[in-house]
């Protein structure tokens, strides 16, 4: 029984392949994140063997095995390679937290340092909202949407097995209740159709598919801002110190070719930060643009934290990093699992 | 030009290291070298080693005993004027060629002034030597420009490389060489030098040497202490309580993990020597051979916020940490006690590696492996540790 949902899933994942594999633009990116995924599937069926499942393991991977029939059916290959990197894992992490649920990771909020008040920026150093072209006026409609910012802190709060999950059902092409329900029912925190992850997530799933990326891509924004408005030293002026689609200057000259997803516009250090929500959006322009910035400061003797939030696992975003050929030294990265570290500061 | 081919000791050149060779633990390469420059000192002689582990030291010495105007038990004499100015680092008539810049290689315009000084006469009369260390570090250009100095050598001019992998070197410049390959050092002369040289006891000088590979060159370098094999036996031994720690509570710990990382670099594990108790396979690494132009890096120098490289050499030094415990977690797991490369944590190690199949540990090795290998592709190294730590098995 469990050998053939496992097989199963390997099955579904090797179609997955094939399908992303009609984007040859992403064919490198394709191939390493296909290699991790077939080894972690691979090294599941041999961990499993015979044994029988649990019935919730069973129904998460059927949900799970329909998601992945329907990504396959809509015939999206951009979409297939997105799933690509996540159903080894959420697999894997189906299996684990019915197995052996204390294997599952949590998010680990280090404890804060320094000032309780934040500083002053730098200066030199200034910030001002975008200018509002036709792009800016429909996409700030989508961050306006009401089901962003209770989302955003459900996310927050969740744990990365929670997280990984959710994001499955925010890009499946028809998700159902029922079947994110059995998603869900698979961990331990069982969390019900009623909870505002799986609403906020089955809402963003059910969008179409031209809003759909956007207000994905509005899901990972507003969750750093929410992440990163949980620092204690910006608590009592989390809503002005956090903003959203700022531009960046340097003695008034602007210092960036568009506006930057999140900043922190506190000192000694401001931050900016862009916002993707896979890993395969991380790109040599992103990092050669963050690093253009931080150089640009760097200049006027001013210092600037640069980084990227993927809503992606660490082992995805890693391997991405690999045919990533841009500077990134400088750059934090910040994943699905360590979401915690932006409250961290 | 034929090639020249070196050849092991034998019955006529008996394998005795000359007195005054400062090369430890390589007494019949040493023997052999001493043979080779009172036959027919070659005009290039390439002498190839792990780095770290005294083929510096040993192009040092064909150096000495090739000025030296009076050569003692086939070494240098330590007393004649060349042997001062050598020791002192002011013999006009040699020229020490470094890899250089952030690229650390050895670029062309060294190469070209070194082939004009060889046009000149010598200065103190004798022979005129370039000693290339890191050879391997030279760019193609810098191959191609010394390949000419090769092919039509002044007279009583002589090239002498020290490289770590001679693979890199154009096949061209190697038929060119006579050739002295060394492995790693006697383990118990390493250990005396490294006792003598760092002032720690036998034990300690042990695990060092044990924590480098059997590289004692690193060690020097840094003046290892017996603090860095205690904070290598700390990291060993928080690896191994991984298997057993939740994965969120894993990543909490990194961050220190890395910094304790940093600590042990001082011990020798940056620059590539491996620190997981195995010779090291990786072909990639540029480590400067302590041998040569020792470059000092105390505790007290390293800034408090870690530079990218820095950071890159710690975390290659964690996981370079990590693979020698997952492969001993492996190697016991499978039975082969014997083989482990840090007996002292035998215990742990078993303790640990019974609870799980030996698969798992094989697959976690293979994943450390594979982490090390998308940092050397310039991966990003707190990714890449978070992965790490996140893929790692739970007991």
């Amino acid at each position: 029984m469990s050998g053939t949902a496992l097989t199963q899933q390997r099955d579904l994942f090797a179609r997955l392949v094939t399908l992303g594999e009609e984007v040859t633009d992403a064919l490198d990116h394709t191939n390493v994140v296909s290699t991790l995924g077939e080894e972690e599937l691979n090294r599941a069926i041999a961990a499993i063997g015979d044994r029988a499942l649990p019935d919730a393991a069973t129904s998460a991977l059927a949900a799970l095995a329909a998601s992945v029939e329907r990504v396959i059916a809509a015939n999206d290959p951009h979409r297939a390679i997105d799933w690509i990197g996540m159903q080894p894992r959420l697999a894997l992490t189906l299996l684990a937290a019915t197995l052996n649920p204390a294997s599952l990771p949590k998010d680990v909020v280090p404890p804060s340092s320094g000032a309780t008040v934040a500083a002053r920026i730098p200066a030199g150093i200034s910030f001002s909202d975008a200018p509002r072209d036709g792009r800016a006026v429909v996409y700030s409609g989508i961050q306006a949407d009401p089901i962003l910012r209770p989302l955003a802190v459900a996310i927050a709060n969740a744990t990365p097995a929670e997280r990984l999950i959710a994001r499955a059902v925010m890009n499946d092409p028809e998700p159902t209740a029922a079947e994110a329900a059995a998603l869900f029912a698979a961990l331990p925190s069982h969390r019900t159709t009623t909870d505002p992850l799986v609403v906020g997530a089955l809402a963003i799933g059910g969008k179409a598919q031209a809003s759909n990326a956007q207000y994905r891509g509005a899901v990972v924004e507003a969750t750093t801002a929410e992440m990163l408005r949980r620092r204690p030293v910006l608590a009592n002026d989390a809503d002005r110190l956090v903003r959203r689609e700022r531009r960046f200057a340097i003695d008034g000259v602007s210092a960036d070719p568009h506006p930057f997803d999140v900043t922190v516009e506190a000192g000694p250090v401001p931050e900016l930060w862009d916002c993707k929500w896979g890993a395969r959006g991380i790109d040599a322009s992103l990092l050669a643009e963050l690093e253009d910035a931080r150089i640009r400061a760097a200049g006027s003797s001013a210092r600037i934290a640069i980084g990227v939030v993927a809503f992606d696992t660490a082992a995805i975003v890693a391997a991405r990093l690999t045919i990533v050929r841009a500077p990134r030294e400088k750059t934090r990265f910040i994943t699905l699992e360590t979401l915690g570290r932006l409250a961290a500061g | 030009m034929a090639r020249a081919v070196s050849t092991p000791p034998d019955a006529a050149h008996p394998a005795r290291r000359p007195a005054r060779f400062a090369t430890r633990g390589h007494d019949a390469a040493a023997a052999h070298l001493a043979t080779l420059l009172a036959d027919a000192p070659p005009h290039a002689l390439l002498i190839v080693g792990p780095r770290g582990a005294g083929a510096g030291t040993l192009a040092r010495d064909a150096v000495a005993t090739l000025m030296c105007g009076e050569p003692v038990d086939g070494g240098p004499c330590g007393a004649c004027r060349a042997c001062r100015l050598i020791a002192s680092g002011s013999h006009t008539d040699l020229v020490v060629i470094n890899p250089t810049g952030e690229s650390n290689t050895i670029k062309i315009d060294q190469i070209r002034a070194l082939a004009a000084g060889f046009a000149l006469f010598s200065v103190e009369g004798g022979r005129r030597i370039a000693l290339i260390e890191h050879a391997d570090l030279m760019n193609e250009d810098a191959q191609n420009a010394l390949l000419k100095t090769l092919e039509e050598p002044p007279s009583r001019t002589h090239v002498i490389l020290a490289a770590a992998e001679d693979s890199r070197l154009m096949p061209t410049i190697r038929s060119r060489c006579a050739v002295i390959r060394l492995g790693l050092p006697d383990a118990k002369q390493a250990s005396e030098l490294l006792g003598e040289r760092l002032g720690v006891d036998a034990p300690t000088a042990v695990r060092l040497l044990r924590m480098s590979s059997g590289r004692p060159g690193p060690l020097i370098d840094a003046e290892a202490t017996g603090d860095a094999a205690r904070a290598h036996a700390q990291i060993r031994r928080q690896i191994l309580d991984f298997a057993a720690t939740q994965p969120h509570a894993r990543l909490g710990q990194l961050g220190a993990l890395v910094a304790d990382a940093r600590a042990i670099l001082v011990a020798g594990d940056d620059d590539g020597n491996a620190a997981d108790g195995t010779e090291s396979d990786d072909s990639s690494d540029d480590a400067p051979d302590v041998d040569a132009e020792p470059k000092k890096k105390s505790p007290a120098k390293r800034s408090a916020k870690p530079t990218p490289a820095e950071r890159r050499a710690a975390a290659t030094a964690l996981l370079r940490l990590w693979r020698g415990v997952a492969r001993d977690l492996a190697l016991v797991s499978t039975g082969a006690v014997d083989q482990i490369a840090f007996p002292e944590d035998r215990a742990e190690i078993e303790a640990v590696a019974h609870r799980l199949p030996p698969a798992t540990w094989g697959e976690a090795l293979h994943a450390i492996d594979k982490t090390l290998s998308a940092l050397r592709r310039n991966g990003n190294p707190e990714l890449l540790l978070d992965a790490a730590a996140l893929s790692w098995p739970t007991l």
